[in-house]
């Protein structure tokens, strides 16, 4: 099946798009995260509600929708920051608790970090490691090895001595993963890891998340960037406080969708195979 | 206390107005002066300028000290219902020579028009005479105050109390003269029974180092020494070179006490005793009377006994000819010392 | 031969020591206290433990003990109120601090007959530390950097970033909570050596110096304290030397080499362009 076919299939379709082809993790016996009538944010009225998703092992998806649109809501919700008022959140279909947290690893947006904090490079990475450290446990030559190990997994070798400011945009981003994959998580969230990068950066960055999804670590982001979302990522959930649709961005990527989740007009259009996105001219 | 400190209590004064109601029924005066109409009302400052008016007055005028015995009368902050008292005052009596400095102001700002303030201190000795020193450096422009520890400026305060009782209260003349001059006879016997003891101390030992420099008034009269004083000018602590030099001069003089204030405990002067190998005595009081109010020892007699009896004694002197002096205050206990029970 | 003049005496060997040990510790938990920015509760702290210092003299128990209890609580308070996040932590140390100080205020003014060296809870007793203060001070060093040692890993995540700490399951309230106690046990040992009015500088100069002279955390915390305890020891001396108030003399060496470091950075910033001009 072609993607062009597909594409032009759902373009006019159904906004949840059942029987399209899916993703090879998706055929795995149990999900890894399971969310059910979940509702959860701050205020009175929850940023995020009445939300139904899968996360299975091994899975690469990319949260959409506008600013404030529930997104980082939805990510600590599944990190157990934030409780959800409504719902549940099942991890290998247990509650998410201390102990199903080890398995989720977490990177915040780089603008959320001080960066002026007088800390090298490895001593973040390390801090990745602190529920196995116990006080009186230094860090040991396992850990080093880990270390070292995760370090040339994100081409960080030899940087360790670094101040955090001293890096490029990719290789920040890149500390801040090494310091979730220090815990071994079976998942990783990330806010925005693209926001604020320039091309170069934003293309190593999608390059080691492909490798550490490769490897079997399942990951969802936070996105902006449709284009770079069709470009790069096999499956998306369109979020505006509910799930506005869910599937392969070419399959959803449709101006229906778009409208509903935005609120706002845009194109979509084919160019060589790949879909394009753009808001539409006001004046014509 | 630096100026910076007087600064923000003054400011944490508005606070206090507004706890007043709260404490207000504990600074009930414990003992009430007989309340009489056209009693002359004076208020004074510190217990022993109490007691030299109480004994000047005895139970013709309405006396208070309005500052209660064993405060630190340099820093001492009245309090709202102090300002009652003097706005109900006809004359105020204070040491003067900048001691009772917030005293003075909160008088000035609320005393009746026609109520007069009298400064013993400033009367009683001319600029030239000042003993600037340690505690109180000329820099600061503030001379030492604690002229009252000299028995003979004593004398000099109660004839300028009788003189403005006089002028103020002409009906009670005679009383106010007959007290004055039993009082002034008594502070004679007392002048001449330092002289007397102060005989006994071996020369070399008649060296003083106290805490607060409350004693160059009496060590002029009688032939002491001040070594120092470890309170210097700021209230802080001496510097550490100072207090190698006063260990020193202790060790060298082979002083054989050194003296602390009750109202001050001060580690470094006991510290200084401890590395001297000397005595260390924190019995001293400059401004707090013994005894409680009514006692016959309660007055500024009995403080200076107290005071010299202990004083002498661990300079290696007797105080035997002290003990016939008669501390008792020579027309009775009257003055309200707004001591807590 | 000069630096052993002063040894031979024991309030100059004991205030050195002392000096040493709380600068050692005021640098440690100073790092932290730089790094959470909250450089003001340690001032406001130490004001606030002047008012448990008069309550305990007040009811005559034992200064460590009393004042101890009511820094303790004053920390807890401010804890809960900056939690709270209707006020922020700035106001809510202003709120807790000053009303302490006022109460020591307002209780020496009331209870006329108050006979107590108030003086030496304002600017410490550095010279006149007995062999007991000595014990006191190193056990509580002792004690609080071996909690700072324990909880270094929750402490530096949730300093880093709250945020995510939380995320990865630290209780960040529980170590805030920890933490303001071990900072209020501190500026009370310190207070007793140093005072009231100079236990913040001891506290926050050394960290601001150290991060000048390291970008890594863990060189800071070690530079840090290094410094604090050399000051101490520097300050000490030159206040014999030169014959000023020691613990405003440590507080004057700390606060100069701060300067000179300033100088010396904006010296090189204005070189520089220069140098590169000439190039």
């Amino acid at each position: 099946m072609s993607r062009e076919h597909n594409f032009l299939k759902h373009a006019h379709g159904s906004l949840h798009p059942h029987g399209v082809e899916e993703p090879p993790a998706r055929h795995a016996p149990a999900p890894l995260l399971e969310l059910s009538g979940v509702s959860s944010g701050y205020g009175p009225a929850p940023a995020i509600e009445d939300i139904a998703l899968k996360i299975w092992p091994g899975e690469f998806v990319a949260v959409v929708g506008p600013n404030g649109g529930g997104k980082t809501t939805l990510l600590r919700t599944i990190l157990g920051a934030v409780r959800p008022a409504l719902g549940k959140v099942l991890l290998r279909g247990k509650e998410v608790t201390g102990a199903a947290l080890e398995k989720i690893g977490y990177v915040p947006q780089l603008e959320t970090i001080d960066w002026d904090f007088p800390i090298a490079v490895e001593e973040v990475i390390l801090m990745g490691l602190y529920r196995k450290n116990h006080w009186l446990r230094p860090v040991s030559k396992q850990d080093r090895a880990k270390l070292q190990a995760v370090m040339e997994r994100l081409n960080l070798a030899g940087l360790g001595k670094r101040h955090i400011r001293e890096l490029s945009g990719g290789q920040q981003q890149a500390v801040f993963l090494a310091r979730a994959l220090m815990g071994e998580p079976e998942l990783i969230l990330l806010d925005e890891p693209t926001a604020g990068l320039d091309i170069r950066s934003r293309d190593d960055v999608i390059h080691f998340l492909h490798e550490i999804n490769h490897q079997g670590v399942a990951i969802v982001i936070t996105a902006h960037d449709l284009n770079w979302v069709a470009a790069h990522l096999p499956w998306a959930v369109c979020l505006n406080r509910r799930v506005i649709a869910e599937g392969r961005p070419q399959d959803i990527f449709t101006p229906e969708v778009l409208r509903q989740t935005y609120r706002g007009d845009m194109v979509v259009f084919l160019h060589d195979g790949m879909i394009m996105i753009g808001e539409r001219p006001h004046a014509s | 206390m630096t100026r910076a400190h007087q600064h923000l209590l003054a400011k944490l004064l508005v606070i206090l107005l507004a706890l007043q109601p709260i404490f207000a029924c504990r600074r009930e005066t414990s003992n009430p002066p007989t309340r009489g109409a056209n009693k002359l009302k004076v208020v004074t400052t510190v217990a022993p300028i109490t007691s030299i008016v109480e004994n000047v007055a005895g139970d013709k005028a309405e006396i208070v000290g309005i500052i209660p015995e064993g405060i630190n009368s340099h820093t001492f902050e009245p309090i709202p219902s102090d300002v009652k008292i003097i706005a109900a005052a006809d004359l105020i009596v204070v040491n003067g020579l900048d001691l009772e400095i917030p005293t003075l102001n909160l008088a000035n700002a609320n005393k009746k028009p026609s109520a007069t303030i009298l400064k013993l201190g400033d009367n009683t000795i001319k600029e030239s005479e000042y003993v600037y020193d340690f505690s109180f450096p000329k820099e600061h422009g503030h001379p030492n105050p604690h002229l009252w520890l000299n028995p003979v400026y004593v004398i000099r305060y109660a004839e300028l109390v009788r003189d403005k009782l006089i002028e103020l209260d002409q009906k009670n003349k005679s009383a106010y003269e007959n007290n004055a001059a039993e009082f002034i006879k008594k502070l004679r016997l007392l002048d001449r029974a330092i002289q007397e003891a102060v005989q006994t101390i071996p020369p070399p030992n008649r060296r003083l180092l106290t805490y607060h420099d409350s004693w160059p008034y009496f060590a002029r009269r009688y032939g002491f020494q001040i070594i120092g004083a470890v309170q210097p000018s700021d209230f802080s602590d001496p510097s550490p070179r100072e207090v190698a030099r006063l260990i020193e001069q202790i060790k060298k003089e082979k002083v054989p006490a050194v003296f602390g204030s009750e109202v001050f405990p001060s580690p470094v002067l006991e510290q200084i005793a401890r590395e001297a190998k000397t005595r260390y005595i924190d019995k001293l009081r400059d401004d707090e009377l013994p005894g409680k109010p009514g006692a016959r020892e309660h007055s500024y007699i009995g403080m200076m006994v107290e005071n010299l009896t202990v004083l002498f004694e661990a300079l290696g002197g007797s105080a035997a000819s002290l003990k016939k002096v008669d501390p008792a205050p020579v027309a009775g206990s009257h003055a309200d010392y707004r001591r807590k029970r | 031969m000069m630096l052993l003049l002063p040894l031979q005496y024991e309030f100059f060997r004991n205030g050195l020591l002392a000096a040493v040990i709380v600068g050692a510790l005021c640098g440690f938990i100073g790092v932290y206290v730089v790094l959470r920015r909250m450089s003001y509760i340690g001032h406001g702290l130490s004001h606030a433990i002047f008012g448990g210092a008069v309550l305990s003299y007040l009811i005559d128990i034992d200064f460590f003990f009393g004042a101890g209890l009511w820094a303790l609580v004053c920390a807890v308070l401010i804890h809960l109120i900056s939690h709270r996040r209707l006020v922020g932590a700035d106001a809510a140390i202003g709120v807790v601090t000053t009303s302490s100080f006022a109460i020591g205020v307002a209780i020496v003014s009331t209870y006329r007959s108050f006979t107590r060296n108030i003086e030496a809870a304002l600017f410490g007793n550095i010279l006149g530390i007995t062999p007991r203060d000595l014990w006191v001070v190193s056990a509580i060093a002792l004690v609080v950097a071996g909690a700072l040692v324990m909880i270094r890993r929750q402490l530096l995540f949730s300093t880093f970033d709250p945020e995510v700490a939380a995320a990865y399951g630290i209780s960040t309230g529980r170590v805030d909570l920890v933490f303001v106690i071990l900072l209020a046990v501190t500026v009370l040992a310190s207070t007793q050596i140093l005072g009231v009015t100079l236990v913040a500088a001891a506290i926050v100069i050394p960290p601001v110096i150290a991060r000048y002279l390291t970008r890594s955390f863990h060189a800071l915390l070690f530079l840090s304290p290094l410094l604090g305890a050399t000051s101490g020891a520097a300050g000490m001396y030159l206040s014999f030397y030169l014959d000023i108030s020691s613990a405003a003399t440590i507080v004057l060496t700390l606060a100069a080499i701060f300067i000179a470091l300033e100088l010396a950075r904006a010296l090189r910033r204005r070189l520089r362009p220069a140098a590169l001009s000439g190039a």
